[in-house]
């Protein structure tokens, strides 16, 4: 059986309802049978009583005469109460009847006197009532009235009772039942209503529905207030959707706004880059024309200087041609394709060392390694990283250069690693900055755009990269060429 | 005196004895007879103690020092009668019982027993009694056809008794009415 906690509403409020008047009408039925019980038998001991005791006195005389069929005449008389089965006259202290009256020959054979002296009181039995009088002469009790009465009657009338209240009780749990079904709808009614808007907004979170519900009382007010809740979330959902848009509105805007100038400043500073180049020609021009039409004129100090001009020159060129590979590898659109990394890494490692023959670097290139990317921009990547790798351990004594793949915390990513000159891993956030550079020029010349560039094609990809490495201990560039999966 | 008594008593507890087994054999669930049957006498004794005790007197309001029943004629009770009465009060009086012949003694009474021997001359017995107040009670047959009050009669080998109302109402003799339902007859006023 269920326990009354997991009833639901409706049938707790029914329940709290019948269980309440059934207790009482039962409680009332229980005193009122008690009560009509304990009447009963009063009144039947009482009305005996007085029977036995005129018997009694209408039996002195046939007691002292020895009259029995007297006796038995006065003993007929009982014959109007019907609850009576047998009664009986003795002489005192004797257990043979002097005279009897039975209504049947049973309980004619169940009297007998009940011994002792005479005494007058009322004996209930579980079935039956024995009426005891004394009969008195001179002072004396002579004999002994007994009058027997079933309580048939009684239980038939406990019986009939029950019957009744088992009925009420009946016919009441209907109407209670029926009237508190009625009754607990004022009640249970709106809160139904609000559970069940309530579940609809937790369900489907939609927060224009609204609960019906009328009435002055507590529920009235619940209704009420609850509705209040949900046109104040109502409310802010709106205006959270509208700060939303607003954002995004605005979001957008700075974001048009940041590419329109990201992309002026590509153009500003590839304008730049190519306008430098026309007076540098010219000083390169003129500067070797100088040198070779000039020369004798020159002492040599003046062709020192000149030779140091002329180096310069180069260098800016240099520089300028790496700026315009920047700004071009920004507005270059990404074509991307399946390309065989293991065999551009081979291509890059062969033309470096056809550049540098008289070092020899011990180049290995895992096999099968593959990517989804823009071929010419992967080979800037590797040229750059390959490239430093390649310069940073010119002063290594086994110069060793690895390329592969491997797994790390992230996720899969392509790596270049080297033994040479390394860095320290506080200035790892310098690495990628322009013009940053962590070694002296006269160590290691460079132009400290090269692993901007890198940077720059790898986030086109939507890839990532990093850097670790130790001074003296060789470094490794890490890279990825694919947005991190979800 | 004691002899007597003493014989008496023998007779008695032989009956008794003889009695027993009958008195078994016929109620088998009866208590043993503790007493023996009493003797008709016994119970005419008894019956006259009863008789005096529902019957009112004119003269209650003015009583004499005892209680007279004057048994007239030959004895039949003998100390049967003593016995019945002994400890006994009738009126609140001890009750005196005289034995004679003397009908003019018998008129003092309260009570006359009139014995057999009277039988030849009782209306002139009743007659002397006449006005007297005396309750008459005796055993020869129809003794209250006779002008007796009380007449005793055997019914069933029982004692019973009959009632002459007239008789009793003139001598201002009030009689219980719960003694006059239990008469086997009672002559009524004008019977």
């Amino acid at each position: 059986m269920r326990g009354f906690a997991g009833l639901t509403l409706r049938r707790k409020l029914t329940s709290i309802s019948v269980l309440s008047s059934m207790t009482a009408l039962v409680s009332a039925s229980i005193v009122f049978l008690v009560y009509d019980a304990s009447t009963f038998r009063e009144r039947m001991a009482s009305r005996l009583e007085t029977e036995a005791q005129i018997i009694g006195f209408n039996t002195v005389t046939p007691l002292l005469f020895n009259d029995s069929e007297a006796a038995g005449t006065t003993l007929g008389g009982l014959q109007a109460e019907k609850a009576v089965t047998a009664a009986g006259i003795f002489r005192a202290g004797e257990e043979r009847p002097f005279a009897v009256y039975a209504r049947d020959p049973a309980s004619r054979a169940a009297l007998r006197g009940p011994g002792g002296p005479p005494r007058s009181t009322a004996l209930f039995e579980s079935d039956q009532l024995t009426v005891l009088q004394a009969v008195q002469f001179d002072g004396k009790a002579i004999g002994q009235v007994v009058v027997r009465a079933s309580l048939g009657e009684l239980r038939a009338r406990q019986r009939r009772y029950a019957g009744i209240v088992l009925g009420v009780l009946a016919a009441s749990f209907l109407l209670a039942v029926g009237l508190s079904r009625v009754a607990e709808r004022t009640i249970s009614g709106p809160i139904l209503e609000l559970a069940a808007v309530a579940g609809e907004v937790s369900t489907r979170k939609d927060y224009s529905v609204r609960a019906r519900g009328q009435g002055k009382d507590e529920l009235g007010t619940l209704v009420t207030t609850f509705n209040q809740m949900l046109d104040e979330i109502q409310a802010r959902n709106r205006e959270l959707e509208q700060a939303r848009g607003d954002l995004e509105r605005r979001v957008e805007a700075r974001t048009r706004d940041l590419a329109a100038a990201n992309k002026e400043l590509e153009a500003f500073s590839y304008s730049v880059s190519h306008d430098l180049r026309a007076p540098l020609r010219a000083i390169d021009g003129f500067s070797k024309v100088l040198l070779s039409n000039y020369a004798k004129t020159l002492d040599d100090r003046g062709r020192h200087y000149l030779d140091r001009v002329r180096a310069a020159t180069q260098r800016m060129s240099e520089l300028i041609d790496d700026l315009l590979g920047l700004a071009r590898v920004g507005r270059k659109e990404l074509a991307r394709k399946e390309v065989d990394v293991s065999a551009l890494a081979a291509r890059v490692a062969a033309e470096l060392a056809r550049r540098d023959a008289e070092r020899a670097v011990r180049v290995e290139i895992a096999p099968g390694l593959s990517a989804h990317a823009d071929p010419q921009l992967l080979t800037i990547v590797l040229e750059n990283l390959m490239g430093n790798a390649w310069k940073f351990t010119g002063k290594a004594a086994a110069a060793r250069i690895e390329v592969g793949r491997e797994v790390n915390g992230t996720g899969e990513a392509f790596y270049v690693r080297d033994n040479g000159a390394g860095f320290d891993m506080a200035y790892a956030d310098k690495l990628f900055g322009a013009f940053q550079r962590l070694h002296l020029e006269s160590d290691f010349e460079g132009t400290g755009i090269g692993l901007v560039t890198v940077q720059r094609i790898v986030t086109r990809h939507g890839g990532r990269i990093w850097a670790e490495g130790a001074v003296g201990k060789g470094a490794t560039f890490h890279f990825t060429l694919e947005p991190k999966e979800q | 005196m004691l002899a007597f008594n003493g014989s008496k008593m023998y007779i008695r507890i032989v009956a008794a004895l003889s009695l027993l087994p009958l008195a078994f054999a016929f109620a088998p669930t009866a208590l043993p007879a503790t007493a023996p049957l009493p003797t008709d006498y016994e119970v005419k004794a008894a019956f006259l103690y009863n008789f005096a005790k529902f019957v009112r007197w004119p003269d209650d309001d003015a009583p004499g020092p005892t209680f007279v029943l004057a048994i007239v004629g030959d004895d039949p009770f003998g100390e049967v009668i003593d016995r019945a009465f002994h400890g006994k009060t009738v009126l609140g009086r001890r009750v005196e019982i005289r034995r004679t012949r003397s009908v003019r003694e018998a008129a003092a009474a309260q009570m006359a027993f009139i014995g057999e021997s009277e039988r030849g001359h009782l209306p002139q017995v009743l007659a002397a009694l006449k006005g007297a107040s005396v309750l008459t009670v005796g055993d020869m047959d129809r003794f209250a056809d006779g002008g007796g009050m009380v007449g005793f009669r055997l019914k069933d080998s029982t004692v019973r008794f009959e009632l002459n109302l007239r008789e009793l109402r003139q001598a201002r003799l009030q009689m219980s009415s719960q003694i006059i339902r239990l008469a086997q007859r009672v002559i009524e006023d004008g019977a």
